[in-house]
């Protein structure tokens, strides 16, 4: 079955002067448990479709189902909740929150959550840093930690609410190789292991062919 | 680059309104505290007409008739005992001077007002604040001639009782320069009985510091009440001397049933006077202080922010061969004009209240001006002192941090 | 918790905002209390007149004659009317007479040392009404004030002027040449308190000639303690119908009373600047210094609503990555507003601290609070030694209140503007 479905989604970018075409009648369908990669050239629209999929935007036109729900239908505070407890996110360049430890930076999708108490939340939180390896970094804070570390703890963030879908836009952008294999062995396990679905925007042609799907953007339109 | 600061300027109108607001109260506020201070305060700068120093006000007072110290078969006395006491004080090695006087005390509220009139026939009036004194209250009070006669000569003119009077703008705008009356013939309280001549002009005496000086009308202490009190002058140095004598020593203030007490320095007595006006200066000063520093914070902030912000701007700049001091005017130039801009916004906004804030504080539209220059000033260094360092700071930055921040 | 970390953390990366912030929050706090605080110099309750805001005073009137001329006349009153109009009201539960007499007079032992000092006639009921601490002796009796003979209570500083010691119950000492009998010394009070001024009570014997009272006039000055819980307008709307009463008394002398708002509360005294003939304008007043409270608020609340727009534009991300993961706008919001919040108590608190620094030692020069030359109230008159009486919970309510304001001024438009931001922008800034 269907996770994620895009009919006819358009996104026009205006400003005062112009209008900008970001996404041309995009129709997608990724399956539960799919690991996808989107591909193309920069400014092509990838980021905008990720966000779109994300929910961190809203598409000029067009229906977008998560779920098997339509969420074009959602007001502001329902989209907050859908986000918080189904989609998970890893930024190119982390987006830890330098005020908090790591820890603290983990748990905030438990504390927008509700019905979390502490003792959970510290319980969980360890216990995804742990499988992650750094439960020796729970104290630090993201300015101490190497650029591996800290994708690591964004995907420990991404990953803690146990969401169905996991959004990554160049997760290995920021990181060299070796740290970038690490960050994709982790990627391809919660996708094998734990049946995640997994939607990533890559430049690098080899880790995507070793994902299940590429599909590929050019000028805001899906040319495979 | 004048235009490039106007329509960056524009682009950032919406932080600039707030300021122009800010800077539109605080220029409102300080231009009528201002106003206020100058009106308060402006007669400071006229001559106080009198010294103060080592100056003391003492009462004479009678025992009352309740009391049991009271001795009635000396009641017609009085006069003689006074005349003994104020011999005592003389002989005190600490005093310089005694006057007998009524209502002659400066910093005081309450006094005599009265008239003398020329003899002639326009009947020309002058008047002001009689205050009587025996003829040593010239040197005791250190009082000034204007057209400078020596103090034995002002002496003279009251032990011959002749009276002294001082300058009055009015009165002189009708009746031309006082000095030219100077040895006509007046009748005091304009009685034809009270025949004398004005002796000469002397500068007026002050009833409070910050005030413009009431009209005095100086004359030679006439009869002998039983109401008259003292001034008296101490050596300089010997105050301490003297308070300590006047309060231990029984017999140099007691005489069967007159005695003299409530010693008062004058000193005192101005500070007790002024002490409200004083109050309100500062308060003024003090609450003048809190909006420039209020002006100041937030440009601060703001600019300092701005700079921050600009980083990568300004190191561009720097790349294309922009001098510091072309930078530091140009953030200094922003600051002056966004004041230029609520200085005109504030004059505006005063404008119909001119004629409210003339009448509270009785001033002319020409001091407005006057005083709207200072107040510009001042915001002006508040403003060029708030961007200093947001100036400085820009001025440090190095031209490859440009790239590396991109 | 979390709150306390972000803003420790801001202090690190904007100290200058943070700075600016913080400081111009003290200033503007400093600046509402220290206007409350001197005000409050004037109302606050300490001993000995703990119960000061439950005493009113009736004192003077305003007289005019109904013959048509033009006769109108501030005066006071003599004993018998102040009894006749203050005498039998509902809600007091003490009343006290007293004669202000002619201020300054001269106190001294026979052949000794001699002061300049203020006196009251004061009755025996006027010790229930303030709670005086007595040194030596005690408190006029009703027999004191019956007999013909003259009583004084000293305050302490006049008692060691004139004996060098407190000790001196009985002992006799001479105002203006009169002698009185000492019965008795009492502490020293804050000069700002209802007499504070008076160095020596004496004792009030109302036997009319020998103080010149005639018909109407005369000295005396009425104070009445009020039973909890009654109010102050209860009290006045009786006394309006008592000089109504009173005005029939005296169509004979063909004048009447008109009615300014007495007895005054301990609040109507301290703004002053009204005499017997005009109504004290206390709502004037409350208007008045609304609008500088709101001044001394408003312009730092623009400064500080810029400064945080200011730390919120380098926070964009981290509000679209919040946003991302399910927080809110309500949460955005009220996150930034108790950040900011707690900024400001920090600067409240820092505020509120210098403004009582401020009251202790800078206030006399900003308020007319000492007597030049008279030594005797020297000690009296110093703010520093009372100023913890200022501290309730009133003033702290007041404060936290001050920084309230600034908060929502300052922190509600720009913390709903960020959290308006679509995450996907807010996210892409960081980018720039």
């Amino acid at each position: 079955m269907e996770i994620i479905r895009l009919k006819d989604v358009n996104k026009v970018y205006r400003t005062k002067e112009i209008e900008t075409l970001a996404l041309e009648n995009v129709n997608l369908e990724i399956r539960k448990g799919e690991f996808v990669s989107i591909m193309g050239p920069s400014g092509c629209g990838k980021t905008t479709l990720l966000n779109i999929i994300g929910l961190l935007d809203k598409p000029t036109s067009g229906v977008v189902r998560i779920s098997d729900k339509d969420t074009t239908v959602m007001d502001d505070s329902k989209l907050s909740e859908f986000r918080n407890k189904n989609i998970g996110f890893v930024f190119q360049s982390f987006h830890l929150i330098p005020s908090l430890n790591v820890m603290e930076n983990v748990a905030i999708p438990l504390i927008y959550r509700g019905g979390v108490s502490g003792s959970e939340r510290k319980k969980i939180v360890t216990d995804v840093l742990t499988k992650l390896g750094l439960s020796h970094r729970l104290r630090h804070y993201p300015g101490q930690l190497s650029g591996g570390q800290c994708q690591r703890v964004a995907i420990a963030r991404a990953i803690v609410g146990d969401p169905e879908i996991i959004l990554a836009d160049e997760p290995t952008g920021n990181l060299d190789s070796q740290m970038g294999k690490e960050v994709m062995d982790i990627l391809h396990q919660l996708n094998r292991e734990d049946g995640k679905t997994i939607v990533m925007v890559t430049h690098n042609e080899h880790q995507a062919r070793e994902t299940d799907r590429i599909i590929r953007f050019f000028d805001g339109r899906q040319v495979i | 680059m004048k235009r490039a600061l106007l329509s960056q300027m524009a682009h950032e109108w919406k932080t600039n309104i707030w300021f122009v607001i800010e800077l539109v109260i605080v220029t409102y506020a300080i231009l009528f505290l201002l106003l206020l201070l100058w009106s308060t305060s402006k007669g400071i700068f006229d001559p106080r007409g009198f010294s103060p120093d080592n100056v003391y006000s003492i009462d004479v007072r009678g025992v009352s008739e309740s009391s049991p110290y009271y001795l009635p078969e000396y009641e017609e006395n009085f006069l003689e005992d006074r005349e003994e006491l104020i011999r005592r004080l003389k002989e005190n090695p600490n005093v310089e001077y005694v006057s007998l006087h009524n209502n002659f005390l400066p910093y005081q509220l309450s006094w005599i007002g009265s008239g003398i009139r020329f003899e002639g026939p326009d009947s020309i009036i002058y008047s002001g604040n009689f205050r009587y004194a025996e003829p040593d209250i010239i040197k005791l009070l250190d009082i000034r001639s204007v057209t400078g006669k020596s103090q034995d000569e002002l002496v003279a003119i009251l032990e011959r009782g002749e009276i002294l009077i001082s300058p009055d703008a009015d009165f002189e705008e009708v009746n031309g320069p006082i000095e030219k009356f100077a040895g006509k013939t007046v009748y005091v309280h304009g009685q034809e009985e009270n025949r004398t001549k004005i002796g000469d002009i002397v500068y007026s005496i002050k009833r409070e510091d910050f005030q413009n000086a009431p009209n005095s009308v100086i004359l030679p202490l006439q009869g002998n009440s039983r109401w008259n009190n003292i001034i008296l002058k101490v050596k300089p140095g010997r105050d301490k001397a003297f308070e300590e004598d006047f309060y231990s020593d029984y017999d140099l203030t007691h005489l069967r049933n007159v005695y003299f007490t409530n010693l008062k320095s004058l000193v005192k007595m101005g500070e007790s006077l002024n002490m409200e006006t004083n109050i309100k200066i500062r308060l003024i000063i003090g609450i003048s202080t809190f909006f420039l520093i209020t002006i100041f914070l937030g440009l601060l902030g703001s600019f300092w922010f701005r700079v921050q912000q600009r980083v990568s701007e300004i190191a561009i700049r720097k790349t294309f061969g922009a001098t510091n001091k072309e930078l530091f005017q140009r953030i200094i130039g922003e600051g002056l004009l966004l004041l230029v801009g609520a200085i005109i916004i504030a004059s505006a906004c005063i404008w119909p209240f001119i004629g409210r804030i003339s009448e509270k504080t009785g001033e002319k539209w020409y001091m407005f001006l006057t005083v709207e220059a200072i107040t510009a000033g001042l915001i002006a260094i508040g403003i060029i002192l708030s961007l200093w360092y947001p100036a400085w700071r820009a001025m440090k930055i190095e031209p490859a941090i440009a790239v590396k921040e991109e | 918790m979390n709150y306390i970390k972000q803003i420790l953390f801001e202090l690190k990366y904007q100290k200058m905002v943070t700075w600016i912030s913080i400081s111009g929050t003290a200033l503007a706090i400093f600046m509402v209390m220290s206007v409350y605080l001197t005000q409050s110099l004037y109302t606050f309750e300490m001993a000995p007149a703990s119960k000061r805001n439950m005493i009113l005073t009736g004192k003077g009137m305003h007289m005019q004659s109904i013959n048509g001329n033009s006769m109108s006349a501030s005066e006071t009153m003599n004993h018998n009317l102040a009894l006749n109009i203050y005498g039998k009201l509902d809600g007091i539960e003490k009343i006290s007479l007293v004669n202000p007499g002619r201020g300054a007079s001269d106190a001294g032992v026979k052949n000794g040392p001699s002061v300049s000092v203020e006196t009251l006639g004061v009755d025996n009921e006027f010790w229930k009404l303030y709670d005086y601490k007595f040194i030596s002796g005690k408190p006029f009796d009703k027999g004191d004030i019956e007999t013909g003979n003259n009583f004084a209570i000293l305050k302490e500083s006049v008692a060691k002027a004139l004996f060098h010691g407190t000790d001196v119950v009985g002992e006799t000492i001479e105002i203006d040449n009169i002698p009185y009998t000492v019965r008795g010394v009492i502490e020293d009070s804050f000069i700002l308190l209802p007499d504070g001024k008076v160095n020596i009570f004496t004792n009030y014997k109302h036997d009319g000639a020998s103080s010149g009272e005639d018909e109407i006039n005369g000295p005396t000055k009425v104070l009445m303690l009020m039973k909890p819980g009654v109010d102050p307008d209860y009290i006045k709307q009786q006394v309006s119908k008592k000089y109504e009463d009173a005005n029939r008394e005296l169509l004979k002398l063909d004048i009447e009373l008109v009615y300014h708002q007495q007895p005054y509360t301990s609040e109507e005294i301290a703004i002053g600047g009204f005499g017997s003939n005009s109504d004290p304008e206390i709502t004037e007043r409350k208007k008045e210094f609304a609008l500088i409270y709101a001044l001394l608020l408003l312009l730092p609340a623009i400064n500080l609503s810029n400064m945080t727009r200011s730390r919120l534009i380098h926070r964009v991300t981290e509000i679209g990555v919040r946003r991302a993961f399910g927080a809110k706008r309500v949460s955005i919001v009220s996150q930034i507003f108790s950040e900011n919040l707690l900024m400001t108590f920090i600067g409240g608190c820092i505020g509120l601290s210098l403004s009582f620094l401020f009251l202790a030692f800078l206030s006399r020069y900003f308020i007319p609070i000492n007597v030049p030359g008279n030594y005797l109230l020297e000690e009296s008159s110093k703010v520093s030694s009372v100023v913890w009486h200022l501290f309730n919970f009133k003033v702290f309510f007041i404060a936290i209140g001050g920084c309230f304001i600034l908060n929502v001024l300052s922190a509600t438009l720009p913390s709903w503007r960020a959290s308006l931001m679509q995450p996907a922008t807010a996210i892409s800034k960081s980018k720039q």
